[in-house]
């Protein structure tokens, strides 16, 4: 395995001090592969995610980004040290255009790259550049998932976090956003998904980690994973949770 | 000695009727989570009314109609419930500081009638003579006030048990769940509208009772004594005193009024004429500055809150719990 | 029909509506109603009063009003120094007061905060200036006839001038730069906001300052056309707010345009009724927009 992008150790985290959700999490992600966290509903998956980019507060354990300890950064600062993240809903700037949600993103960056990138999204999603006047509110939900891709995208982070991308959205759209996420992929980008379409993401990404109750109950390749009976169960609902564990 | 027994009982009446009025925002606030800032403005409401009612006949000025003082209370406590019920139907379906706003321009608006509408009002120099209970006993000062004091109790007793016999009712749970979580209460088939309207409206009523019963041991009122201090004093009140706590807001008001007598009667005696506008002004900056600091230091208060009002913790930032 | 108090409308709603700015902005990115909003604008004026004192004292000899004005160049940096030090003081006390309620998440207490905040602030301009009316000049000027019966006097022309410029600046600031873009993300959605790289504590900061300095210049107006006193903040509360409403929370042109609204209503209602019952306009008004539209005239959010 290649060099270690984001690495989380021993994380617990929750809403209410004192009641972690998640417990005792530890995995790796590695540049450029695409790792994704699966697990039932209820399994602390969103609540992983949210407490790695800081909107819920960690209790214990660290969280890394190459060299940086980012454990208790600010979230405002994460987009700076190249972790980008897409929530799962309220991920575009409804009020405002297409082009003032890049503009935000691209603010942070010196002024002479700002153009160039937002045209490097106009030409990775031509539909936002034909839509860009419009006021984000009024794009169809895949366009939007595409637009808060962008705008995660913009800063080029080294990581893409996204919380249930393909929420909402027909298989059709599913494959387009997942297609664009294998090509960032292709360009560099390490991409960590948090889902609930299980087939879908376990053959779109490299690794996977399985969540249950908080903390983590498989990690491993998801060509096998997929193909592991124990964990179809879990997933796919075929038995109670508790079997697969 | 005497006088001293006088005084205490005169400054435990007035103390009681804030208590009053404390506990009319106590159930708007402490219990349902609505605001009011324009509590001057519903008190006025009481005091006027019951002034008018009750004062002998004068010219030049709508009435008096010189009916018995406790018409007079009742006809107060109910136009002011009226008044809060409109303004509850017009701001409460929005969000929070709405009502805010919305209970600052009544109590602009009521200000500008009882200072402009002379023929209803007085004009600036109000209304006078207004009847005193146990009037016959004036010549006696301690009988007199302890009586006074003995009504006011009484009356503060009713309202206080009443109260807390509502909120420790099924009435009260259904406020408490509403607050708590609105989105549960509806979804369980409670109109959390119409049981807020309700509070809203008895706690404005409940205001202007105390605004009605304080004109009587007052004896005369004007448009001064109406203005923004005395909401943000019943406010003090009911912050020192803890809200959602019925007996705290009944303490805080004897302990703010304790407090505001006091720098009042302090300022009096030390500072010179010439200057003691300029001290009231600051005894209000320090009495502000004493509030924000409860607010931020204690904020379930001094004497304690009884139930946390977890409502005031939801957090319109979606950040949630970020440390 | 005389048309003058359209002229007189005019400029009390553009007070309104320089005010009505800073309650929009803080009501929209801190989310509460701020009742202390009304004391910028008073302490605006008495900093402009105090500054112009001290920069005179300065100078040798008294120094002569810049052509038909009231008001000599003094005015100018006054002015600009008294709107950076309302800002400071609505910064101060966000720092002292509504930061820490915010970070305790007491949103709704906020708002009686800044009741008692009001009070005292109030209260310490009677403190130190007393309640007697002050004036920046005592000059009389003669109001010229511009047409329609209207007559206006030079300072009434210069101001109006002014605050258009001062709306059309805001408007290119909400609109195209940085700040402007970062201030609307917060005002929508914060957790957004963060997560695309805003500072939300630095809007905030941005927030105050801008609302501090324009309730400056509203009082600064509002001292040239009728006098400084201790509550010429708090009677524009209410104005205020019915224009923020009005116009539709967290919009600055709603602001504007709801400013000038209720300064004409208020102004044809003097005409019409007398000036007695003035204040409770912006009261009715206030009322017609939560009963008809509460998302206001260019609001999208109740």
């Amino acid at each position: 395995m290649s060099e270690t992008l984001l690495a989380v150790d021993n994380l617990a985290a929750g809403y209410e001090p004192g009641i972690p959700i998640v417990r005792g999490v530890t995995f790796g992600v590695a540049r450029a592969e695409i790792v994704a966290v699966l697990g039932p509903n209820g399994a602390g998956k969103s609540t992983l995610i949210r407490a790695i980019v800081g909107l819920l507060p960690k209790f214990s354990g660290s969280v890394r980004l190459l060299d940086r300890d980012i454990t208790s950064a600010e979230t405002h600062d994460l987009a700076r040290d190249g972790l980008g993240y897409v929530p799962q809903t309220d991920n575009v700037f409804t009020l405002m255009s297409v082009a003032d949600n890049l503009r935000i993103a691209a603010d942070i960056l010196p002024k002479n790259q700002r153009l160039a990138r937002m045209d490097a999204m106009y030409r990775m999603f031509p539909d936002l550049e034909r839509l860009r006047r419009l006021h984000a509110g009024r794009l169809s939900g895949g366009q939007r998932q595409m637009l808060a891709i962008a705008r995660a995208l913009i800063p080029m982070p080294h990581i893409l976090l996204l919380d249930e991308a393909s929420a909402g959205l027909s298989p059709k759209l599913v494959g387009e956003v997942f297609s664009k996420l294998s090509r960032i992929r292709d360009e560099g980008v390490t991409v960590l998904i948090v889902e609930q379409n299980t087939r879908a993401a376990l053959k779109l990404a490299d690794r996977a980690i399985i969540l249950s109750e908080g903390g983590i109950v498989h990690k491993g390749d998801s060509k096998e994973l997929a193909n592991d009976p124990a964990i179809a169960r879990l997933l796919l609902g075929l038995a109670p949770a508790e079997g697969a564990a | 000695m005497m006088n001293f027994l006088v005084y205490a009982a005169f400054f435990l009446t007035v103390a009681l009727s804030y208590g009053i009025i404390c506990l009319g925002l106590n159930l708007q606030w402490g219990q349902t989570g609505l605001f009011n800032v324009g509590i001057a403005g519903f008190v006025a409401l009481g005091a006027y009314t019951s002034a008018l009612l009750t004062t002998p006949d004068a010219p030049g000025r709508l009435g008096g109609f010189a009916m018995p003082f406790f018409i007079g209370w009742l006809a107060g406590a109910a136009l002011a419930g009226l008044a809060s019920l409109l303004t509850g139907v017009v701001a409460l379906r929005l969000r929070a500081d709405y009502l805010a706003i919305t209970t600052f321009g009544i109590a602009t608006a009521i200000h500008l009638v009882t200072l402009n509408a002379e023929t209803l009002t007085g004009g600036p120099f109000g209304i006078g003579f207004i009847p005193r209970p146990f009037a016959g006993l004036e010549s006696r000062p301690l009988i007199f006030n302890v009586a006074n004091l003995l009504l006011l109790s009484s009356i503060v007793t009713i309202v206080y048990i009443g109260l807390e016999r509502l909120v420790r009712g099924p009435w009260g749970r259904v406020l408490r769940s509403i607050r708590e979580d609105e989105t549960a209460a509806i979804s369980l088939g409670k109109n959390s509208n119409r049981f807020r309207l309700q509070s809203f409206a008895l706690g404005g009523a409940i205001m202007g009772l105390g605004g009605a019963i304080q004109a009587h041991f007052i004896g005369f009122i004007a448009p001064d004594n109406y203005l923004p201090i005395l909401t943000f004093q019943v406010w003090a009140m009911v912050i020192v005193g803890g809200s959602g706590n019925n007996l705290g807001a009944i303490l805080g008001s004897i302990v703010v009024w304790a407090i505001w007598s006091a720098s009042g009667a302090f300022i009096g005696a030390l500072v010179q004429p010439e200057h003691q506008a300029r001290a009231a002004a600051l005894q209000i900056v320090l009495i502000g500055i004493l509030l924000a600091a409860i607010l931020v230091q204690r904020p379930r208060g001094i004497l304690g809150e009884a139930m946390i009002v977890s409502r005031f913790l939801r957090k319109p930032f979606a950040i949630e719990n970020k440390k | 029909m005389n048309l003058q108090f359209l002229a007189d409308g005019l400029l009390m709603g553009a007070m309104i509506s320089l005010g009505a700015i800073g309650v929009t902005l803080t009501y929209a990115i801190l989310r509460f109603a701020n009742f202390a909003h009304g004391e910028f604008v008073a302490w605006g004026a008495y900093f402009t009063l105090f500054l112009l004192s001290v920069i005179g004292s300065l100078l040798a000899g008294p120094v002569p009003a810049l052509g038909p004005l009231s008001f000599s160049w003094v005015m100018l940096p006054a002015a600009a120094l008294a709107a950076l030090l309302t800002g400071a003081l609505a910064l101060g006390l966000d720092a002292c007061l509504f930061s820490r309620l915010r970070n305790r998440g007491s949103f709704i207490v906020m708002v009686i905060a800044s009741f008692g905040a009001s009070l005292a602030l109030r209260s310490m301009l009677e403190f130190l200036f007393t309640s007697q009316p002050a004036y920046f000049s005592h000059a009389i000027q003669m109001a010229v006839p511009i047409g329609f019966g209207i007559r206006v006097t030079p300072d009434h022309l210069f101001l109006l001038t002014m605050t258009l410029l001062v709306f059309i600046a805001v408007d290119r600031f909400m609109a195209l730069s940085a700040s402007g873009r970062a201030m609307r993300a917060v005002s929508e959605n914060p957790s957004l906001a963060e997560i695309s790289g805003i500072d939300v504590a630095r809007i905030v900061r941005v927030t105050w300052m801008l609302g501090g300095a324009l309730a400056c210049a509203a009082g600064i107006m509002l001292g040239l056309t009728v006098q400084v006193r201790p509550f010429m903040g708090f009677d524009l509360l209410l104005p205020l707010f019915a224009a923020t409403i009005l116009g539709g929370i967290g919009s600055v042109r709603g602001a504007v345009v709801g400013g000038l609204i209720i300064g004409v209503s208020e102004s044809f209602a003097v005409k019409v009724v007398g000036a007695d019952y003035r204040a409770a306009v912006a009261f009715l008004i206030l009322i017609a927009v939560l009963l008809l539209r509460p998302t206001g005239l260019f609001g999208v959010r109740q």
